[in-house]
């Protein structure tokens, strides 16, 4: 027997390593080929952060059409400086954060140029207070992205207790799971999403 | 006094009370269990500071088309640039309204065409998203066999209307007097298939044969093969990783 490989564009099949530790081994795997330039991993990283790339400057420029030209840029730019980026000193997707906030940072620059109103030394001094603006940002999206990625029921979880307040005892309550589950899994889940926000720090 | 377990600092950073014996006497005197906490609550406070309603944007089609564009990549099947939408737009034509009836006769014909060239230009794009992006069935890590520090991955993709293809990376694996080969692998009974031998950057990517009964081989291996001219499994696999079930029964 053979397998079978639909021809139309499929849901991601249940094998599909969207979530857990294979989450991670893929995006080791998109930023091995990003440092050798297969052109794969440009679409696969596209793929991958472009949502998350996209929001943060949206969020951070309020700017539909702003947003998309730097998303653009953002990986144009780090397609053709590829060898800058290195594997070692952060994840991928911290290295695209970290390119989209100094683009956005231009764009503001350019914005700020255009309407003429500030004088070139205030301009200067803007970078650092962009930086922590969009750090934060990067900060909500970066853990909106990993919510996403968590999978269920982990997810579920930790909206209930983000957003909803509710204790652990009421979570198990409510999804009808054990409270030992739902204790492991806010922990592990809560450690993870640490995980991530620390790996693009790393970079920034 | 012992620390809390990992479960208990957590639903504490989550600001539940009355999860501990002790109603948290022990994080006053021990400032590992605080740090811990503490490290946990920064992420709690970024949770709470998105909002249930806060979703990723996906950024238009157009986007990725000028990154297509800007790098070449997927260029064979992204549509010529003088058929890019942006490039021809109805806007371009418009003035011509204001001339003359003739002209506006010409902007029927110019906007008809324009329609066309924009809609091809759609078209082809939406093709060539789909053919740049692979869909991934499985990921699988490599574990180190004779090789103790050899670790990689297997990534088994496709594109739309291709046959599956499987790419490999792996690293530490040392320059060595042989080439690494990359096999499908069945345990019992002892059988290969050859998939051909990575590149010096110790990465490769190769089609799975047509119609051949994956389902057969549990394993991707990999093996240290000597210049001998024999094209048989030298014996020496450095690394290897277990297809899993669900892949190799569908």
């Amino acid at each position: 027997m053979t397998l079978s490989f639909p021809n139309s564009a499929p849901a991601r099949p249940a094998t599909v390593a969207s979530n857990g530790p294979e989450s991670q081994v893929l995006d080791d795997d998109v930023a091995a080929r990003w440092i050798d330039h297969d052109p794969s991993a440009l679409s696969d990283a596209y793929q991958r952060f472009g949502a998350l790339i996209f929001t943060l400057a949206v969020k951070s420029l309020g700017n539909h059409a702003d947003a998309e030209d730097v998303t653009q840029q953002v990986f144009i730019a780090a397609w053709q400086g590829h060898d800058q980026f290195e594997a070692r000193a952060g994840s991928l997707a911290g290295w695209l954060i970290g390119i989209t906030k100094h683009k956005v940072a231009d764009k503001l620059r350019a914005r700020q140029r255009d309407n003429n109103l500030v004088a070139a030394a205030q301009v200067v001094t803007m970078e650092d207070a962009v930086s922590d603006d969009v750090a934060d940002v990067a900060d909500r999206v970066v853990l909106l992205s990993e919510m996403k990625r968590l999978g269920e029921p982990q997810e579920t979880i930790m909206r209930l207790a983000f957003y909803d307040d509710l204790t652990h005892g009421q979570i198990a309550e409510r999804l009808g799971l054990p409270l030992g589950t739902v204790k492991s899994h806010i922990r592990r889940s809560l450690e993870r999403l640490r995980t991530r926000l620390e790996g693009h720090y790393v970079a920034l | 006094m012992s620390h809390y377990d990992a479960d208990t600092l957590a639903l504490i950073a989550l600001g539940e009370q009355e999860v501990s014996s002790d109603s948290g006497a022990h994080l006053a005197q021990c400032e590992q269990c605080r740090d811990e906490v503490a490290s946990l609550r920064n992420v709690v406070v970024v949770g709470r500071s998105t909002a249930p309603t806060d979703t990723l944007l996906e950024p238009p089609a157009r986007v990725w088309e000028g990154i297509v564009q800007a790098t070449g990549v997927g260029e064979a099947t992204a549509q010529p640039p003088t058929q890019s939408p942006s490039v021809v737009t109805p806007t371009n034509v418009v003035p011509l309204a204001k001339k003359s009836r003739r002209s506006s006769v010409l902007l029927g014909v110019a906007a008809g065409i324009v329609g066309l060239v924009v809609g091809v230009g759609i078209t082809v794009a939406a093709e060539s998203t789909t053919t740049t992006k692979p869909t991934v069935v499985a990921s699988v890590p490599l574990q180190p066999k004779s090789v103790a520090d050899a670790q990689g991955t297997a990534v088994i993709s496709y594109n739309k209307g291709k046959p599956p293809v499987v790419t490999i990376s792996v690293r530490n694996l040392p320059q060595a007097h042989g080439y690494y080969e990359v096999w499908l692998m069945n345990a019992a009974p002892l059988r290969f298939v050859a998939l051909g031998p990575l590149n010096a950057n110790q990465r490769g990517v190769f089609q799975l044969p047509a119609g051949l009964p994956v389902r057969d081989y549990g394993y991707i291996d990999i093996s240290l093969q000597p210049y001998n001219g024999s094209p048989v499994h030298s014996g020496n696999s450095v690394a290897r990783g277990a297809l899993p079930a669900s892949f190799t029964h569908a």
